[in-house]
Protein backbone atom coordinates (compact mmCIF):
# COMPACT_ATOMS: atom_id res chain seq x y z
CA UNK A 1 0.00 0.00 0.00
CA UNK A 2 2.97 2.51 0.74
CA UNK A 3 4.44 1.58 -2.19
CA UNK A 4 1.66 2.14 -4.18
CA UNK A 5 1.20 5.68 -2.59
CA UNK A 6 4.71 6.10 -3.32
CA UNK A 7 4.02 5.82 -7.32
CA UNK A 8 1.16 8.05 -8.03
CA UNK A 9 2.79 10.63 -5.28
CA UNK A 10 5.95 9.98 -8.15
CA UNK A 11 3.47 10.05 -10.89
CA UNK A 12 1.92 13.42 -9.99
CA UNK A 13 4.72 15.24 -9.04
CA UNK A 14 6.95 14.69 -12.01
CA UNK A 15 3.71 15.09 -14.32
CA UNK A 16 4.03 18.83 -15.89
CA UNK A 17 1.04 19.85 -18.43
CA UNK A 18 -1.95 18.64 -16.62
CA UNK A 19 -3.65 15.17 -16.25
CA UNK A 20 -3.25 13.75 -19.51
CA UNK A 21 0.44 13.92 -19.24
CA UNK A 22 -0.70 11.24 -16.38
CA UNK A 23 -2.22 8.32 -18.11
CA UNK A 24 0.76 6.64 -20.05
CA UNK A 25 3.12 7.39 -17.09
CA UNK A 26 0.35 5.52 -15.06
CA UNK A 27 0.20 2.67 -17.47
CA UNK A 28 3.68 2.19 -17.72
CA UNK A 29 4.21 1.95 -14.10
CA UNK A 30 1.09 -0.20 -13.10
CA UNK A 31 1.95 -3.03 -16.05
CA UNK A 32 5.61 -3.15 -15.59
CA UNK A 33 5.24 -4.21 -11.80
CA UNK A 34 2.05 -6.53 -12.98
CA UNK A 35 -0.36 -4.35 -10.65
CA UNK A 36 -2.86 -4.06 -13.33
CA UNK A 37 -2.79 -5.37 -16.93
CA UNK A 38 -3.21 -3.38 -20.16
CA UNK A 39 -7.09 -4.13 -20.59
CA UNK A 40 -7.63 -3.53 -16.66
CA UNK A 41 -6.36 -0.15 -17.30
CA UNK A 42 -7.90 0.48 -20.59
CA UNK A 43 -11.94 -0.99 -19.10
CA UNK A 44 -10.67 1.62 -15.84
CA UNK A 45 -9.64 4.40 -18.50
CA UNK A 46 -13.13 4.41 -20.23
CA UNK A 47 -14.93 4.25 -17.14
CA UNK A 48 -13.28 7.36 -15.94
CA UNK A 49 -13.91 9.64 -19.24
CA UNK A 50 -17.56 9.34 -18.49
CA UNK A 51 -17.11 10.50 -14.99
CA UNK A 52 -16.55 14.63 -13.87
CA UNK A 53 -13.90 15.60 -12.82
CA UNK A 54 -10.29 15.60 -13.34
CA UNK A 55 -9.32 12.49 -15.52
CA UNK A 56 -5.95 11.89 -13.28
CA UNK A 57 -7.66 11.71 -9.78
CA UNK A 58 -10.42 9.53 -11.78
CA UNK A 59 -7.84 7.01 -12.77
CA UNK A 60 -6.40 6.73 -9.60
CA UNK A 61 -9.63 6.79 -7.41
CA UNK A 62 -10.84 3.76 -9.80
CA UNK A 63 -7.80 1.53 -9.53
CA UNK A 64 -7.26 2.28 -6.16
CA UNK A 65 -10.33 0.66 -5.53
CA UNK A 66 -10.04 -1.92 -7.79
CA UNK A 67 -6.58 -2.99 -6.10
CA UNK A 68 -7.85 -2.74 -2.93
CA UNK A 69 -11.51 -0.99 -2.23
CA UNK A 70 -12.18 2.25 -0.85
CA UNK A 71 -8.66 1.96 0.77
CA UNK A 72 -6.81 1.39 -1.87
CA UNK A 73 -8.70 4.39 -3.23
CA UNK A 74 -7.74 7.16 -0.75
CA UNK A 75 -4.15 6.00 -1.02
CA UNK A 76 -3.95 6.37 -4.82
CA UNK A 77 -5.81 9.61 -4.78
CA UNK A 78 -4.03 10.78 -2.15
CA UNK A 79 -0.56 10.35 -3.41
CA UNK A 80 -2.09 12.12 -6.53
CA UNK A 81 -3.63 15.26 -4.85
CA UNK A 82 -0.92 15.80 -2.38
CA UNK A 83 2.12 17.03 -5.20
CA UNK A 84 -0.29 19.89 -6.67
CA UNK A 85 -1.57 20.56 -3.66
CA UNK A 86 1.96 21.67 -1.71
CA UNK A 87 3.61 23.11 -5.27
CA UNK A 88 0.79 25.14 -5.84
CA UNK A 89 0.81 26.64 -2.19
CA UNK A 90 4.27 27.12 -2.43
CA UNK A 91 4.02 28.93 -5.79
CA UNK A 92 1.05 30.28 -4.36
CA UNK A 93 2.54 32.06 -1.04
CA UNK A 94 5.88 33.44 -3.58
CA UNK A 95 4.29 34.86 -5.76
CA UNK A 96 1.78 36.80 -3.00
CA UNK A 97 4.61 39.02 -2.71
CA UNK A 98 5.68 38.86 -6.62
CA UNK A 99 2.03 39.24 -7.90
CA UNK A 100 2.33 42.77 -9.49
CA UNK A 101 6.50 42.56 -10.35
CA UNK A 102 6.71 42.99 -14.36
CA UNK A 103 8.62 40.11 -15.09
CA UNK A 104 6.11 37.71 -13.29
CA UNK A 105 3.31 39.70 -15.29
CA UNK A 106 4.96 39.40 -18.35
CA UNK A 107 5.54 35.61 -17.97
CA UNK A 108 2.16 34.20 -17.31
CA UNK A 109 0.47 37.04 -19.92
CA UNK A 110 2.50 34.76 -22.11
CA UNK A 111 2.07 31.56 -20.64
CA UNK A 112 -1.85 32.60 -20.54
CA UNK A 113 -1.84 33.73 -24.57
CA UNK A 114 -0.27 30.38 -24.86
CA UNK A 115 -3.67 28.73 -23.75
CA UNK A 116 -5.97 30.68 -25.77
CA UNK A 117 -4.47 29.36 -28.62
CA UNK A 118 -4.07 25.76 -27.76
CA UNK A 119 -7.67 25.55 -26.17
CA UNK A 120 -8.69 26.22 -29.94
CA UNK A 121 -6.64 23.53 -30.69
CA UNK A 122 -8.39 21.02 -28.89
CA UNK A 123 -11.85 22.56 -29.70
CA UNK A 124 -10.67 22.27 -33.20
CA UNK A 125 -9.61 18.44 -32.49
CA UNK A 126 -12.36 17.71 -30.95
CA UNK A 127 -14.88 18.95 -33.44
CA UNK A 128 -12.89 16.76 -36.00
CA UNK A 129 -12.85 13.66 -34.44
CA UNK A 130 -16.77 13.75 -33.08
CA UNK A 131 -19.30 12.68 -35.59
CA UNK A 132 -22.58 16.13 -35.18
CA UNK A 133 -25.30 16.67 -37.19
CA UNK A 134 -26.76 20.01 -37.63
CA UNK A 135 -29.09 19.66 -34.50
CA UNK A 136 -25.96 18.97 -32.56
CA UNK A 137 -24.44 21.87 -33.79
CA UNK A 138 -27.66 24.14 -33.12
CA UNK A 139 -27.70 22.76 -29.46
CA UNK A 140 -23.79 23.27 -28.97
CA UNK A 141 -23.98 26.66 -30.07
CA UNK A 142 -27.23 27.25 -28.62
CA UNK A 143 -26.02 26.13 -25.19
CA UNK A 144 -22.90 27.69 -25.11
CA UNK A 145 -24.14 31.11 -25.68
CA UNK A 146 -26.26 30.65 -23.13
CA UNK A 147 -23.55 29.49 -20.34
CA UNK A 148 -21.81 32.53 -21.37
CA UNK A 149 -24.08 34.79 -20.63
CA UNK A 150 -25.57 33.59 -18.08
CA UNK A 151 -23.24 31.52 -16.11
CA UNK A 152 -25.89 30.91 -13.31
CA UNK A 153 -27.68 28.10 -15.52
CA UNK A 154 -24.24 26.62 -16.50
CA UNK A 155 -25.28 23.17 -14.64
CA UNK A 156 -29.05 23.20 -16.01
CA UNK A 157 -28.26 24.32 -19.14
CA UNK A 158 -25.67 21.51 -19.32
CA UNK A 159 -27.38 18.34 -18.27
CA UNK A 160 -30.08 19.34 -20.62
CA UNK A 161 -27.93 19.39 -23.34
CA UNK A 162 -26.98 15.79 -22.51
CA UNK A 163 -30.18 15.14 -22.03
CA UNK A 164 -31.18 15.99 -25.65
CA UNK A 165 -27.97 14.95 -27.46
CA UNK A 166 -28.87 11.36 -25.89
CA UNK A 167 -32.46 11.42 -27.18
CA UNK A 168 -31.14 12.65 -30.46
CA UNK A 169 -28.18 9.12 -30.68
CA UNK A 170 -31.40 7.18 -29.62
CA UNK A 171 -33.80 8.33 -32.90
CA UNK A 172 -30.76 8.17 -35.02
CA UNK A 173 -30.15 4.56 -33.95
CA UNK A 174 -33.78 3.16 -34.55
CA UNK A 175 -33.58 5.03 -37.86
CA UNK A 176 -30.48 3.32 -38.93
CA UNK B 1 -16.29 30.70 2.05
CA UNK B 2 -18.97 27.91 2.03
CA UNK B 3 -20.10 29.98 -1.35
CA UNK B 4 -16.90 29.36 -2.69
CA UNK B 5 -16.33 25.69 -1.95
CA UNK B 6 -20.00 24.91 -3.17
CA UNK B 7 -19.02 26.69 -6.50
CA UNK B 8 -16.40 24.27 -6.79
CA UNK B 9 -18.44 21.57 -5.85
CA UNK B 10 -21.02 22.42 -8.68
CA UNK B 11 -18.04 22.93 -11.39
CA UNK B 12 -17.06 19.43 -9.80
CA UNK B 13 -20.71 18.28 -11.47
CA UNK B 14 -20.16 19.32 -14.64
CA UNK B 15 -16.09 18.97 -15.24
CA UNK B 16 -16.40 16.48 -18.62
CA UNK B 17 -13.87 16.31 -20.59
CA UNK B 18 -10.61 16.94 -18.64
CA UNK B 19 -9.53 20.35 -16.76
CA UNK B 20 -8.89 22.49 -20.04
CA UNK B 21 -12.53 21.72 -20.86
CA UNK B 22 -13.96 23.02 -17.45
CA UNK B 23 -11.73 26.08 -17.04
CA UNK B 24 -14.61 28.25 -19.23
CA UNK B 25 -17.07 27.22 -16.66
CA UNK B 26 -14.49 27.69 -13.73
CA UNK B 27 -13.77 30.87 -15.16
CA UNK B 28 -17.10 32.00 -15.69
CA UNK B 29 -18.20 31.07 -12.67
CA UNK B 30 -15.53 32.54 -10.37
CA UNK B 31 -16.00 36.00 -12.36
CA UNK B 32 -19.69 35.88 -11.68
CA UNK B 33 -19.71 35.41 -8.48
CA UNK B 34 -16.42 38.00 -8.01
CA UNK B 35 -14.00 35.83 -6.26
CA UNK B 36 -11.39 37.33 -8.07
CA UNK B 37 -11.19 39.97 -10.90
CA UNK B 38 -9.43 38.98 -14.41
CA UNK B 39 -6.70 39.77 -13.86
CA UNK B 40 -5.75 37.67 -11.07
CA UNK B 41 -7.65 34.99 -12.18
CA UNK B 42 -5.65 35.04 -15.61
CA UNK B 43 -2.22 34.56 -12.99
CA UNK B 44 -4.31 32.19 -11.44
CA UNK B 45 -4.73 29.92 -14.52
CA UNK B 46 -1.42 30.63 -16.36
CA UNK B 47 0.05 28.88 -12.89
CA UNK B 48 -2.15 26.29 -13.01
CA UNK B 49 -0.78 25.35 -16.29
CA UNK B 50 2.51 25.40 -15.48
CA UNK B 51 2.36 23.27 -12.02
CA UNK B 52 2.50 19.73 -11.87
CA UNK B 53 -1.11 17.77 -11.76
CA UNK B 54 -4.58 18.57 -13.21
CA UNK B 55 -5.25 21.76 -14.15
CA UNK B 56 -8.64 22.31 -12.35
CA UNK B 57 -7.90 20.85 -8.98
CA UNK B 58 -4.53 23.48 -9.32
CA UNK B 59 -6.47 26.43 -9.97
CA UNK B 60 -9.14 25.07 -7.60
CA UNK B 61 -6.18 24.74 -4.36
CA UNK B 62 -5.11 28.01 -5.78
CA UNK B 63 -7.79 30.02 -5.51
CA UNK B 64 -8.99 28.70 -2.05
CA UNK B 65 -5.68 29.75 -0.58
CA UNK B 66 -5.69 33.01 -2.54
CA UNK B 67 -8.97 33.66 -0.72
CA UNK B 68 -9.10 31.37 2.81
CA UNK B 69 -5.38 30.19 2.98
CA UNK B 70 -4.47 26.55 3.78
CA UNK B 71 -8.40 25.45 4.81
CA UNK B 72 -9.96 27.22 1.87
CA UNK B 73 -7.00 25.00 -0.80
CA UNK B 74 -8.25 21.96 1.00
CA UNK B 75 -11.52 22.61 1.14
CA UNK B 76 -11.73 23.55 -2.80
CA UNK B 77 -9.58 20.47 -3.47
CA UNK B 78 -11.85 18.13 -1.76
CA UNK B 79 -15.21 19.80 -3.16
CA UNK B 80 -13.72 19.45 -7.06
CA UNK B 81 -13.03 15.35 -6.54
CA UNK B 82 -16.18 14.41 -4.73
CA UNK B 83 -18.51 14.96 -7.91
CA UNK B 84 -16.81 12.33 -9.82
CA UNK B 85 -17.58 9.74 -6.38
CA UNK B 86 -20.77 10.61 -5.85
CA UNK B 87 -21.58 10.48 -9.73
CA UNK B 88 -19.61 6.82 -10.01
CA UNK B 89 -22.09 5.47 -8.17
CA UNK B 90 -24.98 7.17 -9.16
CA UNK B 91 -24.53 6.43 -12.39
CA UNK B 92 -23.70 2.72 -12.39
CA UNK B 93 -27.24 2.56 -10.14
CA UNK B 94 -28.70 4.44 -13.20
CA UNK B 95 -27.06 2.22 -15.72
CA UNK B 96 -28.99 -0.92 -14.29
CA UNK B 97 -32.00 0.95 -13.86
CA UNK B 98 -33.12 2.62 -16.68
CA UNK B 99 -31.30 0.24 -19.01
CA UNK B 100 -29.10 2.99 -21.36
CA UNK B 101 -27.51 2.78 -24.05
CA UNK B 102 -23.47 2.84 -22.92
CA UNK B 103 -22.49 3.81 -26.42
CA UNK B 104 -24.86 7.33 -26.97
CA UNK B 105 -24.02 8.41 -23.64
CA UNK B 106 -20.43 8.21 -24.59
CA UNK B 107 -21.34 10.25 -27.74
CA UNK B 108 -23.49 12.66 -25.82
CA UNK B 109 -20.88 13.20 -23.06
CA UNK B 110 -18.62 13.95 -25.92
CA UNK B 111 -20.89 16.17 -27.52
CA UNK B 112 -21.43 18.22 -23.58
CA UNK B 113 -17.66 18.63 -23.97
CA UNK B 114 -17.41 20.27 -27.37
CA UNK B 115 -19.82 22.59 -25.52
CA UNK B 116 -17.74 22.98 -22.42
CA UNK B 117 -14.62 23.31 -24.66
CA UNK B 118 -16.20 26.04 -26.99
CA UNK B 119 -17.25 27.92 -23.69
CA UNK B 120 -13.52 27.75 -22.51
CA UNK B 121 -12.43 29.11 -25.56
CA UNK B 122 -14.77 31.98 -25.41
CA UNK B 123 -14.02 32.96 -22.29
CA UNK B 124 -10.08 32.54 -22.64
CA UNK B 125 -10.10 34.23 -25.56
CA UNK B 126 -12.55 37.55 -24.64
CA UNK B 127 -9.66 39.35 -22.16
CA UNK B 128 -7.50 39.55 -24.83
CA UNK B 129 -9.50 40.57 -27.52
CA UNK B 130 -11.21 43.16 -25.37
CA UNK B 131 -8.10 44.60 -24.44
CA UNK B 132 -6.55 44.82 -27.99
CA UNK B 133 -4.03 43.08 -26.98
CA UNK B 134 -2.39 42.36 -30.23
CA UNK B 135 1.04 40.46 -28.52
CA UNK B 136 -1.02 38.07 -26.85
CA UNK B 137 -3.05 37.28 -30.22
CA UNK B 138 0.19 36.52 -32.02
CA UNK B 139 1.27 34.20 -29.08
CA UNK B 140 -1.89 32.68 -29.00
CA UNK B 141 -1.66 31.83 -32.99
CA UNK B 142 2.21 30.85 -32.81
CA UNK B 143 1.03 28.06 -29.94
CA UNK B 144 -2.13 26.80 -32.38
CA UNK B 145 -0.20 26.44 -34.95
CA UNK B 146 2.52 24.31 -33.09
CA UNK B 147 -0.14 22.34 -31.44
CA UNK B 148 -2.04 21.46 -34.24
CA UNK B 149 0.85 21.42 -36.62
CA UNK B 150 3.08 19.46 -34.57
CA UNK B 151 3.74 17.27 -31.58
CA UNK B 152 5.68 18.66 -29.20
CA UNK B 153 4.83 18.55 -25.43
CA UNK B 154 1.94 21.10 -24.62
CA UNK B 155 4.23 22.10 -21.28
CA UNK B 156 6.76 23.58 -24.20
CA UNK B 157 4.87 25.53 -25.65
CA UNK B 158 3.36 27.04 -22.90
CA UNK B 159 7.01 27.39 -21.27
CA UNK B 160 8.28 28.95 -24.60
CA UNK B 161 5.15 31.64 -24.85
CA UNK B 162 5.55 32.84 -21.39
CA UNK B 163 9.26 33.01 -22.00
CA UNK B 164 8.43 35.12 -25.34
CA UNK B 165 6.22 36.88 -23.19
CA UNK B 166 8.94 37.96 -20.79
CA UNK B 167 10.90 39.35 -23.40
CA UNK B 168 8.06 41.24 -25.25
CA UNK B 169 5.72 42.49 -22.48
CA UNK B 170 8.18 43.84 -19.64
Amino acid sequence: MIRLFFMFFKISALALGGGYAMIPVMLKNLTSYNILSEEEFKEILSIAQAMPGPIAFKVSWLIGKKINGIKGSLVTSLGVLIPPFFSIVLIATILKKYSNNNYVLAFTRGAYASLVGMVAGILYDFIKTTKTNIYDIFIIIFSTLIMFVYPKYTVIVFFSSIILFYFLEKGYGKNA
Amino acid sequence: MLKMILLFFQIGFISFGGGWASLGIIKQLILENKLLNEEALQQAISISQMTPGPVAVNLATYIGYLKYGLLGATLNTIFLVIPAIIYYYIAKWLLTKLNLNRKNIMQSLKLGTIILITMTFLSVLKPILTTKDIGSIIIAIYALILFIKTKIDPIYIILSSAIIGLIVFS
